[in-house]
């Protein structure tokens, strides 16, 4: 009896070792200032909670993977939507935590956070650096917060419009896309947040860029079978608009071949003279014409390239591929000519980049 | 807690006190740990699978179908928590590899092609197998993993008897089980209900947010109501007769991930579910010639919601998702015994599904309708020749929709090496085709109507021995395998902004499979039982042009181990369960940053009962389970909060029984 009562103690000393809780992983104690350099945003897969965020040294080519994880022992959150750099903090938009983290954009150490968001998407602050937004898909309130505290301030709501999207700040005029089944642009007046006009572009306004002359580069997809478009408005091929920021007037309307898909946002070289953007292939298109070019910049290959952005300091190119979306993806970059210059692994489902000046 | 403790100690002296006759009553006999001393019979021949006994079916009225696969198999169960979709892996493979059937009737979902057992309550099933690898061909076609077999059976005892338990837990959990069957030799007939809720809120430290706050699981209630019916008929000449009929109404919240900071309580999703499964049966036998026919209907209704707050209390629905499907079948099994050395078996099936889909949510609803007709025919030739060898040949073919499928062929063999020790190898091949489901080829958007099925062979060589006497009974297997999944299905997004399935992979998994237990009897009514489980499991992507070649698939352990020790003692029990799964990855990924891997963990729960019988045959049980007893702070899905330490008391009654 005392041999089996030996025997019961070692099995159940067995599973209490077994069931132990495991020890915390301690973050860094003092984590590295990066000195320029380029952050990834890796969306992740959407439900799983497992955005990352990675660094990238094009000096050294060294790869500082999940940052976020690494110098805050936390996760990102669910689905990386967008990052904004403005002075040295970078704020990092997670759409379906409904959470905007604001970073020490150095080290990455978590300043602050504004939660309780819906479904954030982008983030703009004004020119005095004393107003935010944040763009909504879900619904066409912009919220505003105070930049220098992340307190909350108020809202503004989008007459007109049921999304919002990606923004542009010229002067004291904000631009917002309202892309989730909608094709308008409204504008706002930063100082009073008054809605000045809403103007419409083509189905779905995408993405915004702002050229070196404040003219407005629409990207608009053109929806799809199941958007919910209003009514009278139909799917349509997707489309580039030059628009005048001062007359809302458009200059320039491309209209992409039927079948085209955009794989990426738009990108605005530093000098804000040449627009680049994914579109079956590698597109660069000079501002100044606003001419849709006859051959691309670069070719792609498979169907995992959505992200691309410019180093406005160089003019690198890089673009984000996220190979086949359940897997680790990568970066490649180019120099302006479409030279490749390097390659490297990040995380699932790359999509977004932020330069940082050295 | 204090109060739980004096209800418990209260309860467990009162069964003391009125224990007027003291017998072994309520615990029931444990099937698994009947010993045969007999070579093995003709129909298991080669066969790979794990009987599961009613007293693990039995154990627990809050357990459902994926706790008792989790604690009780190699099966990994992938769930967020109680009463959560709850999908299974066999031998590394993916949930739709599974073929699951209760009373013969399937159910899985022909739009996903996989069982969600959280929504199967362990007290419905009388029965319970699990069919490994080649094996499920002799039950169906499809089941690349494997297969599992639920059924009900006619109450085995005559007359009227009454079971009634009544489970408290944390959390405001509430379970309320009612079992009453009337039977004679010629008729029976059976009523069980379950009703089961949860406010499942529990607290716990969300290492996952920064700042580490602690939270409670928030959006996770449930309420589960089930019903079922069957009668029995016997007649000497004619043979077995029964109707069941099994109702369900499923109300679920979906958890929220750990990483949400939306504060609101309007943004949330929850499911709806409502479905009744029938089968009719009959079954004889005639000499050597065995017959059964079955005939069933399952319906399925599921409803999606997902909203999210717009401000001022008002919502709005991003998905809401009605999901219908209907299911009708027909079998005849047959075996035929020549002689004691050969048996000839056969089966034929055939499946009608109707389903529809439609999210109502977007402007213009989105969704597809489809149907599917299928047969599956199946011949097997089992054969003996001499005491020590056996082998046997199945081969199965399937008609979906006016296509032929290839021959699906199975090879068995039983070497018995030492009889003394009832020793026997046991050692199989078989080729299995999986067809794509209705989803996967209709989904608005996405479907690929041009998927190719998947198609798999594997490879089982096994070993088994048991021995003992009447006082000490061991035994123990070990089965190694190995197999090749190609064109295996996966979905990948499209430049078009939507997801489409391709036939991407080849996966190659190899593993071993070992099962152990013991049981003793000692003086003074002292018993002992112990059963230990361990699976080994290697699932790697084995397409060398994909990105992850050489990965171990998503949510596949390496290592996946299970135990139990039951201590009796007169009309005292106790049980201490532990239960361990390694590192998971969350991705095809391959690496380890977070986010990349669910960390391993290992679980105890104990429980500690004692049964009482009154002079008036009036049965009474009273339990009491420390669940996660060391208070494990774990995940199963990445971002998905698990239970801390939890307590439940049960309170069981049974009478009318002769």
């Amino acid at each position: 009896m005392k041999k089996l009562f030996g025997i019961f103690c070692v099995f159940v000393a067995t599973m209490v070792l077994g069931g132990c809780n495991p020890s915390s992983t301690n973050p860094d104690d003092q984590p590295t200032p990066f000195e320029g350099g380029v952050y990834v945003l890796c969306e992740g897969s959407f439900g799983s909670g497992n955005a990352s965020l990675w660094h990238y040294n094009p000096d050294t080519k060294a790869v500082t993977p999940d940052v976020f994880g690494r110098v805050n022992n936390a996760m990102l959150g669910d689905v990386g939507q967008s990052m904004y750099l403005y002075n040295n903090t970078l704020f990092v938009v997670v759409n379906n935590s409904g959470v905007v983290y604001a970073l020490d954009a150095n080290t990455g150490e978590v300043l602050g956070l504004i939660d309780g968001l819906t479904s954030p998407r982008f983030v703009a602050i004004d020119g005095s650096g004393a107003k935010g937004y944040i763009s909504q898909m879900y619904t066409n309130k912009l919220i505003t917060f105070d930049p220098r505290t992340l307190a909350k301030t108020g809202e503004v709501i989008l007459d007109g419009v049921v999304s919002s999207e990606q923004m542009a700040i010229v002067g004291d005029k904000l631009f917002v896309a309202s892309w989730s089944n909608d094709h308008k642009i409204t504008v706002l007046n930063t100082t009073t947040d008054k809605q000045l006009t809403t103007f419409t572009v083509g189905v779905q306004p995408y993405s915004l860029a702002l050229d070196k002359r404040n003219n407005l580069w629409v990207v608009c997809d053109g929806g799809n079978a199941w958007s919910s478009l209003p009514e009278g408005v139909e799917v349509e091929d997707p489309s580039l608009w030059k628009i005048n920021t001062e007359n809302y007037k458009a200059e320039k309307v491309h209209t992409f071949a039927s079948g085209s898909y955009f794989r990426s946002r738009l990108a605005m070289n530093g000098g804000g003279d040449t627009l680049y953007f994914i579109s079956d292939a590698v597109w660069a298109v000079d501002v100044a014409t606003g001419n849709f070019p006859s051959e691309p910049l670069l070719s792609v290959e498979g169907y995992g390239q959505y992200g691309l952005d410019v180093n406005p300091y160089n003019g690198d190119l890089y673009i984000a591929d996220a190979k086949d979306y359940v897997s680790n993806g990568a970066v490649l970059r180019y120099d302006s000519t479409g030279k490749l210059l390097d390659e490297f692994e990040v995380g699932l489902l790359p999509s977004k980049f932020i330069f940082l000046a050295k | 807690m204090k109060r739980l403790l004096i209800i418990i100690l209260s309860s467990l002296l009162l069964c003391t006190q009125i224990c007027a006759q003291q017998s072994d009553t309520l615990r029931t006999v444990n099937i698994d740990g009947v010993y045969v001393w007999a070579f093995r019979s003709l129909r298991d021949i080669g066969v790979q699978k794990s009987p599961l006994s009613s007293q693990v079916l039995t154990d627990n009225v809050s357990a459902s179908m994926a706790d008792v696969l989790a604690k009780n198999s190699t099966i990994f169960i992938k769930s967020s928590g109680r009463a959560t979709l709850a999908t299974a892996s066999l031998r590394g493979t993916a949930p739709s590899h599974i073929a699951v059937s209760w009373n013969g009737l399937n159910l899985s979902s022909p739009m996903l092609g996989m069982v969600d057992f959280s929504m199967i309550p362990s007290y419905f099933i009388d029965g319970g197998e699990v069919y490994h690898g080649a094996t499920s061909v002799g039950i169906t076609g499809g089941g690349l993993g494997g297969a599992v077999v639920l059924s009900t059976t006619k109450p085995q005892t005559q007359g009227l008897d009454v079971h009634l338990v009544q489970g408290v837990a944390s959390y405001d959990t509430y379970d309320e089980y009612a079992r009453i069957s009337y039977t004679t030799k010629q008729w029976g007939t059976s009523t069980r209900v379950l009703w089961s809720s949860s406010d499942n809120d529990f607290e716990y430290i969300n290492r996952d947010k920064f700042g580490h706050p602690v939270e409670r699981n928030k959006n996770c209630g449930y309420n589960d109501f089930h019903l079922l019916q069957e009668l029995f008929y016997n007649t000497p000449k004619a043979g077995r007769f029964s109707l069941k009929g099994w109702f369900t109404d499923s109300s679920r919240g979906i958890p929220r991930l750990t990483v949400d900071f939306r504060n609101d309580d309007l943004t949330k999703a929850w499911q709806d579910e409502h479905s009744f499964r029938g089968v009719a049966e009959w079954a004889n036998h005639y000499g050597g010639i065995r017959l059964n026919a079955r005939m069933g209907y399952n319906h399925d209704n599921i409803h999606y919601i997902y909203q999210f707050s717009t401000g001022g209390g008002q919502v709005q629905r991003s998905v809401d998702a009605l999901s219908t499907s209907d299911i009708a079948f027909a079998e005849l099994n047959g075996e035929w015994s020549i002689g004691n050395n050969l048996m000839l078996a056969g089966n034929i099936k055939g499946n009608l599904y109707n389903v529809e889909s439609e999210d109502v949510a977007p402007l213009t609803p989105i969704g597809y309708k489809a149907s599917r007709e299928e047969v599956s025919a199946f011949a097997s030739a089992r054969w003996k020749p001499t005491a020590w060898f056996g082998a046997a040949v199945n081969v199965r073919e399937e008609w979906r929709d006016g296509v032929w499928s290839p021959l699906i062929p199975a090879l068995f063999v039983d070497v018995t090496v030492w009889p003394e020790a009832a020793m026997i190898v046991s050692g199989s091949v078989a080729r299995n085709y999986r067809y794509p489901t209705l989803n996967d080829l209709y989904y608005t958007p996405g479907g690929n109507p041009d998927l190719l099925p998947e198609d798999g062979e594997t490879y089982d060589l096994g070993i088994e021995s048991s021995a003992g006497n009447e006082r000490f009974k061991i035994s123990g297997k070990v089965t190694g395998y190995f197999s090749r999944v190609n064109n295996w299905i996966l979905w990948v997004p499209t430049v078009k902004g939507f997801w489409t399935p391709q036939n991407l992979q080849r996966v190659v998994s190899k593993g071993v499979e070992a099962r152990a237990s013991a049981e003793a009897k000692l003086p003074n009514e002292w018993r002992v039982e112990w059963r230990t489980i361990v699976g080994y499991t290697s699932s790697v992507n084995a397409t060398e042009s994909s990105n992850s070649f050489g990965n171990q698939l998503p949510y596949i352990p390496l290592w996946s181990a299970s135990s139990a020790l039951g201590v009796r003692w007169k009309e005292w029990f106790a049980d201490y369960k532990w239960q361990y799964y390694s590192d998971r990855q969350t991705s095809y990924s391959g690496t380890s940053f977070s986010g990349d891997v669910v960390e391993g963990y290992a679980l105890n729960d104990i429980s500690l009962g004692r049964s009482v019988e009154l002079k008036n045959k009036v049965c009474f049980k009273v339990i009491f389970d420390i669940n996660n007893l060391l208070n494990r702070e774990y995940q199963s899905v990445l971002s998905r909060p698990m239970p801390p330490r939890n307590y439940a008391l049960r309170i069981e009654c049974r009478f009318g029984q002769k």
